[in-house]
């Protein structure tokens, strides 16, 4: 019985610790998308301006309505440029790079959100059980963010130095 | 009933030589700094520098010991523990809070840093009146700064008061030695004073807090058993959870909009300006969340003293009722010792950075005197004994709540100003107003407690006024921004562009 019991609850555990990492991805693809729209579109606007010297471009840079509209539009351009990856742009040396440190921001983005992700979805660890050392979880889960999430600043300041 | 412990004279003689040699170190520490640094100590930076930011030359551990010291305050060390004490799990979000600030303070200061450094910026006001170009702006940045540091001042006065008091002194004594020794140690030591008397505190708060977290439950008889007798001692929550489900919403809330406001305070950004470079600012993200974990553990002070039996009204007396309750009495004396430095390295750089503030950005001309910042500093701190004095402790700590709500408004100017939009002054103005005064009224309205009732489409939950008021300046700056760019800025081509995208 007592076995059982403890099975039963270890079952239940990991249940619901694949439910938060299914919670997780979900959280952080969303806020993903979000971010590599505004900022893929940022960089990409600054990269025409100085390809093509588009004045208007440029400018429509300050525009906050517009930046919004522009980024999508610019973001959905860049990927579908990204997936074809047609011949006649190949020819452009600077892409590669730029693609590096879109993808560096974009990581650096995801690591820095993660902690908010994690600890201000309360219903996630608002529970007395699994304890651990006699900490109720939801004390130990969030002791436990601390030293997770020096490490994850460190990556991405790592991710920063890198690109 | 009270359990009330009066300490004996090893108590208080050990908290008068730990008190006094801090202070001491701290007021000299022009005479001593010169043997310590290996560069000369006369620097190109001039005295007003020096004084209120330190000649902008701390190293990574130097602004680790004085961000973590003026971070964490006696309101961390009497405040959180009196929260959970009296609301258990609730007042716990000062752990999420100080975790996430983090990674925000990552992204952000180290390009705060920068536009500072290159313009020789000494405040969040500077920075601001730079890049709009609004005296206006930069007025109303600085008074929200002000006005948002003083009753963090005047907690800082009343947390050494509430150690003094419980080694049994009453009257207005212990109030004018917090008071006397915080303005000795400010006038004479400038940023230097804490930023190396930093590392004493903070010593003295991880020998304190260590001794506690092994002491106490081996007293108690561990951890599960400190968990579950407290427990008894709190409200009940259904289905093994911690939080009930009306307190899930203002935990989270609160957690961010404390993480946002925190670094907008004129002490925290003081210390992060004081900086050496922006590398150093990023490291210690990094390495900061260590003191999380004594705030953490300091938190959990508050659960023990339910465990171990103290009953109090005043549930700021809490910890120190547990030291008294539970150490020999030399060490109880040291651990007070530990919270009166841990309030006074605070206040100190809280102070400094009104100081700036008055000196840089509030009065009309500009004096480069280090005489006139310390005349400002000394008023700041009398100021802050106003508070005390005239308001009770309880209206203080509710002060410090309405300076969150108020410091918060400061964000779209300051953070949000950041990004590459450029938003109008005028823009930004109107979203400062409506904000503070939004989030003034509801704060005023809901009798001074930090979260507001929202029913918004069939969902309904309380929300840190603090972050609703974010909301509405925000959204009244972006509306306004458009509406000027509409008005004056558009050029015909995006013009038709615009019409075209609303069509």
């Amino acid at each position: 019985m007592l076995i059982e019991n403890h099975e039963d609850q270890t079952r239940c555990f990991l249940q619901r610790m694949a439910d938060c990492v299914i919670y997780f991805i979900e959280v952080i693809y969303f806020i993903y998308v979000i971010f590599t729209t505004a900022k893929g579109g940022i960089h990409l606007e600054i990269n025409c301006a100085m390809q093509q010297n588009h004045c208007a471009l440029h400018n429509s840079l300050n525009e906050i309505t517009e930046l919004f509209f522009h980024s999508g539009i610019k973001y959905f351009t860049f990927t579908s440029i990204m997936l074809t990856r047609g011949r006649t742009f190949q020819k452009h040396s600077t892409r590669p790079h730029q693609k590096n440190k879109k993808y560096g921001h974009m990581k650096k983005a995801l690591l820095l959100l993660l902690p908010f992700a994690g600890l201000l979805w309360v219903p996630l660890y608002n529970h007395r059980n699994p304890v651990l050392f006699g900490f109720p979880f939801f004390y130990w889960y969030q002791f436990a963010w601390v030293p997770v999430t020096s490490v994850l600043i460190w990556a991405a300041w790592k991710t920063e130095r890198q690109s | 009933m009270n359990t009330t412990t009066l300490p004996d004279n090893a108590a208080i003689g050990v908290f008068i030589v730990c008190f006094l040699a801090t202070i001491l170190l701290g007021s000299t520490v022009r005479l001593w700094r010169p043997f310590l640094s290996r560069r000369k100590a006369a620097s190109h930076h001039t005295e007003g520098e020096e004084w209120g930011l330190g000649g902008r030359e701390f190293g990574a551990w130097v602004t680790w010991f004085l961000v973590g010291g003026d971070f964490y305050t006696a309101y961390t060390v009497i405040a959180v523990p009196a929260l959970v004490y009296s609301t258990g799990g609730f007042g716990f979000f000062a752990l999420p809070y100080t975790i996430i600030v983090y990674p925000f303070i990552f992204a952000v200061m180290p390009k705060l840093w920068t536009i500072a450094r290159d313009d020789g910026h000494a405040t969040a006001a500077d920075i601001v009146r730079a890049r709009f170009g609004s005296r206006t702006l930069e007025l109303a940045v600085a008074l929200s700064g002000l006005i948002a540091v003083l009753p963090y001042i005047a907690l800082q006065l009343i947390g050494i008061r509430t150690v003094i008091e419980a080694l049994g002194f009453t009257g207005m004594l212990p109030l004018l030695i917090a008071f006397v020794s915080l303005a000795a140690y400010t006038w004479l030591g400038g940023l230097h004073a804490p930023a190396l008397t930093a590392f004493i505190k903070d010593v003295m708060i991880y020998i304190a807090v260590l001794a506690a977290v092994i002491i106490v439950p081996i007293h108690l008889g561990g951890y599960g058993a400190m968990f579950h007798s407290a427990a008894q001692h709190l409200p009940d929550t259904p289905d093994g959870h911690i939080l009930p489900q009306g307190q899930i919403m203002p935990y989270a809330t609160l957690a961010l909009s404390s993480a946002f406001a925190a670094f907008l305070y004129p002490h925290t950004l003081t210390g992060i300006l004081a900086a050496k470079s922006a590398d150093t600012i990023r490291q210690n993200a990094v390495f900061l969340p260590a003191y999380t974990i004594v705030l953490g553990l300091i938190a959990l002070l508050g659960l023990m003293a339910h465990a171990a039996g103290i009953v109090t009204t005043s549930s700021s007396q809490v910890v120190p009722q547990l030291f008294l309750a539970i150490f020999p009495s030399w060490f109880a004396g040291f651990c007070f010792a530990a919270i009166a430095v841990g309030a006074l390295v605070p206040a100190s750089v809280m102070a400094i950075g009104a100081a700036n503030l008055i000196m840089h950005n509030i009065l009309p001309r500009r004096a480069e005197s280090v005489t006139g910042s310390r005349l400002a500093g000394f008023g700041v701190k009398v100021g802050a004994l106003g508070c005390v004095v005239f308001l009770n402790a309880k209206f203080a700590i509710d002060l410090q709540l309405l300076g969150g709500v108020i410091i918060l408004q400061t964000f779209p100017a300051l953070i949000v100003g950041l990004l590459p939009v450029r938003l109008p002054a005028r823009a930004l103005i109107t979203g400062w107003v409506a904000g503070s005064l939004i989030g003034l009224g509801l704060c005023w309205m809901d009798g001074l407690k930090p979260v507001h009732p929202v029913a918004f489409a069939g969902f309904s939950a309380s929300v840190s006024t603090g972050l609703l008021a974010l909301g509405i300046n925000l959204a009244v700056t972006f509306t306004m921004a458009m509406a000027i760019r509409l008005a004056l800025g558009a050029s015909p081509s995006t013009l038709q562009h615009r019409q075209g995208v609303q069509r």
